[in-house]
């Protein structure tokens, strides 16, 4: 089987197919610790994309609670399960990734969810790790933790999807890294169901064809950001392009943010297959647990984190999350404020580290009424 | 593009005729007279005919080749489970897993299949019957349907294999899913999931939860059938036959005949599946294989059984089977 270099595990690894990256790479950085899973991002792609018959329980856009929930149910778990814990080396992983188990007559190591453990998407909502003491959530902090984790397909550098698809009905496009399904090729064989480790590819049943998230191409096309990411209430998303050719650019907020300063991390490296949503981990939560879903980095990451107060270039490239319906490719401090322009050289957003503050009188003449604050 | 069955040899040398006792020379005979009497031939005519005939169907059996008679049209079998096919030649096609391309089939669970074929000399018809404890007629998120398909080569070289780049072959493919599309109705997600209820589905027309294909004509409700709108055979919610017809040259290259002529019927009985696949011996189709009465060719055979898991290349398939025609 051919090599590959992955720079997310440090190594080479094996992979099915030779190619050469593409021209950059669409990614994607979500704050985990801003997420209020209030599946605005759900809605959204589902009303727009996922809307139709046969697509009743898919949904290419989830937001879960950790570490108890799942869609498909027990996802993760289920091929952990059959992996085994990660292990690394410094920055190095020393297990096998899915892609280096399984031999060249078999797809990658994966399992297949049962139709039911898709028809409760948002099973173990809210669930904490354990229960507490009664009275214990008054007296300060408790050990007891929670986060939402919102998921979409990740585009990977190494898609374990296209790697298992017996008539290479799946590619990943040259231009922005986006992998798609040809939906005029495809004849339901369910080995990407089988093979993505985050099961965000989908049998449909009136199509009688997998289907899978399209990272909104249309939109991207014309250097909107996605829906999901547009649409963020808690502003936890930023959408842009990872450099793929050359050195990574301090000025890309996505380059800055996940390459040159590893702020964000992504989902279960040890897979192999190059995941690009980007995770900032979520900073009450143990390392233990995170490590096996971020990788080696997680605690380099809260750090940097806790202190993002002081690091304004850092903080800077994070305001953009939210600020425009643009794909910002470029971004700058100035004075106050984050200035972020667009592939054409358009300034699309210009956010101010401190929001400006009014207050407004208790009585408003001119209406004759009284404010009364309700939050 | 060369051809699958290979031509008769023209004025080939007379053979001893004998009359040979049997099921299958039974059947012979009886079409003989049919087709004496469908074409009016003189007595004289109609001897030679049943000599040549016979001269072939010997000369085929000592070659170890497949001898597929020819009857008169109105006797052709189409219903798979016609008595008629208990007097028609068989032979039993060895199957085995697939393992030369991944995904390879892990586990057999059937070792043979029985192929039968009767002509009336412009089309041909297939039996094929395989052993099956319980039909997979739907599919789902991990639930696949049982299947069946006859490969042909378009030119006499392909491999079994699929063919390969120079040597496409033909392939008829049945599903138990078509077959439940073209007895019942289009299979939609209340056939597999009953409660299933979704208030609204845009530009859908009729009364909840909204069939397909009836609900959705406006085409702007089709807009979320992506692989339907793409044009992917496999969509196709007006479906009106189980068998399609394709082409591949090699692994993970079958595509789909946009024309297609052949038909079929498979119906699950007693433990095992009863399947017809109709053609006819001559297409106008570069694509498809031609046969001719006389000729020889090969068919491979291929079966999947949907319960345990088996899909595109998880499959049981068998090795080149050599089949003459009836002259
Ligand atoms: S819209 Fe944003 S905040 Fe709301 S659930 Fe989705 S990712 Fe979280
Ligand atoms: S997340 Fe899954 S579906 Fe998306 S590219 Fe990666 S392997 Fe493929
Ligand atoms: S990128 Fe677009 S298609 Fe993918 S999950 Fe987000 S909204 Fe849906």
């Amino acid at each position: 089987m051919p090599k590959r270099y992955n720079w997310q595990l440090g190594r080479e690894m094996d992979y099915p197919f030779e190619a050469p990256p593409p021209a950059r790479q669409v990614a994607y950085v979500f704050d985990t610790n801003k997420c209020i899973e209030c599946q605005t991002c759900t809605v959204a792609c589902k009303t727009c994309w996922t809307s139709g018959k046969g697509q009743e329980i898919i949904f290419w856009n989830n937001v879960e609670t950790k570490p108890y929930g799942g869609y498909p149910l027990e996802w993760d778990t289920r091929l952990l399960a059959k992996t085994g814990p990660a292990a690394w080396k410094g920055t190095t992983l020393v297990t096998p990734t899915v892609f280096e188990t399984e031999g060249d007559k078999q797809p990658p190591n994966g399992h297949r969810p049962a139709v039911d453990d898709y028809s409760s998407p948002n099973v173990g909502e809210d669930d904490i790790t354990g229960t507490i003491e009664m009275g214990a959530a008054f007296s300060g902090v408790h050990p007891m933790w929670m986060f939402y984790l919102a998921r979409i397909c990740n585009h990977c550098d190494h898609p374990a999807c296209l790697a298992a698809c017996p008539r290479q009905a799946i590619y990943k496009r040259d231009e922005d890294g986006i992998v798609l399904i040809d939906q005029e090729r495809c004849r339901g064989y369910q080995e990407c169901v089988r093979a993505c480790p985050y099961k965000k590819t989908f049998f449909n049943v009136i199509s009688r064809a997998s289907e899978k998230c399209i990272g909104c191409f249309p939109r991207v096309e014309q250097g909107q950001v996605a829906l999901c990411v547009e649409s963020c209430i808690g502003k936890i998303r930023l959408h842009g392009f990872l450099t793929t050719r050359g050195e990574p650019r301090p000025d890309n907020p996505l380059d800055y943010i996940v390459k040159i300063r590893k702020l964000a991390l992504p989902l279960y490296p040890q897979h192999g297959t190059g995941p690009n949503v980007y995770y900032i981990p979520p900073v009450h939560v143990p390392n233990g647990f995170l490590e096996q879903l971020f990788g080696p980095g997680v605690e380099a990451a809260k750090t940097m984190y806790r202190k993002l107060a002081d690091d304004r270039q850092l903080l800077g490239a994070l305001l953009l999350s939210g600020a425009s319906q643009r794909i910002i490719t470029r971004f700058e401090v100035k004075g106050d404020e984050v200035l972020g322009w667009a592939e054409n050289g358009d300034e699309v957003a210009r956010v101010p580290f401190t929001e400006p503050v009014y207050i407004r009188k208790h009585y408003d003449e001119v209406h004759n009424v009284y404010r009364h604050n309700t939050t | 593009m060369s051809t699958a069955t290979t031509r008769p040899e023209q004025g080939s040398g007379p053979r001893p005729w004998a009359l040979v006792a049997g099921g299958a020379a039974a059947v012979l005979l009886v079409a003989f007279a049919l087709i004496v009497a469908e074409r009016g031939l003189d007595r004289g005519a109609g001897r030679e005919l049943a000599e040549l005939v016979e001269r072939h169907r010997l000369q085929a059996e000592t070659d170890g080749v497949f001898f597929v008679p020819r009857v008169e049209r109105a006797a052709v079998p189409v219903d798979p489970l016609d008595p008629a096919w208990e007097s028609a030649p068989s032979i039993i096609v060895k199957l085995s897993r697939q393992v030369d391309a991944m995904p390879i089939l892990e586990r057999a669970t059937v070792s043979s299949a029985e192929l039968r074929a009767l002509g009336d000399g412009e089309w041909v018809v297939w039996r094929l019957s395989w052993p099956d404890e319980s039909p997979d007629m739907n599919v789902d998120s991990g639930r696949f349907c049982d299947a069946a398909a006859l490969q042909f080569p378009v030119s006499g070289e392909a491999p079994h294999t699929m063919g390969d780049d120079r040597n496409p072959v033909h392939i008829l493919h049945w599903k138990a899913l078509w077959q439940k599309d073209v007895d019942e109705h289009f299979q939609d997600v209340q056939d597999l999931h009953p409660n299933y209820w979704a208030d609204l589905y845009w530009f859908a027309d009729g009364p909840a939860p909204y069939r397909v294909p009836d609900d959705f004509s406006d085409p702007r409700s089709q807009q979320w059938f992506a692989a339907f709108s793409a044009g992917n055979p496999v969509s196709d919610i007006y479906r009106t036959r189980p068998v399609e017809e394709l082409s591949a040259t090699g692994f993970g290259s079958l595509t789909s005949h946009r024309e297609s002529v052949s038909d079929g019927r498979g119906v699950w009985r007693d433990g095992s599946w009863h399947l017809s696949f109709v053609r006819p011996l001559r297409t106008e189709d570069p694509l498809d294989a031609q046969f001719w009465r006389g000729g020889r060719g090969t068919v491979g055979v291929a079966v999947w059984n949907g319960g345990d898991g088996n899909v595109g290349a998880r499959k049981h398939w068998g090795f080149w089977t050599a089949f003459e025609l009836s002259p």
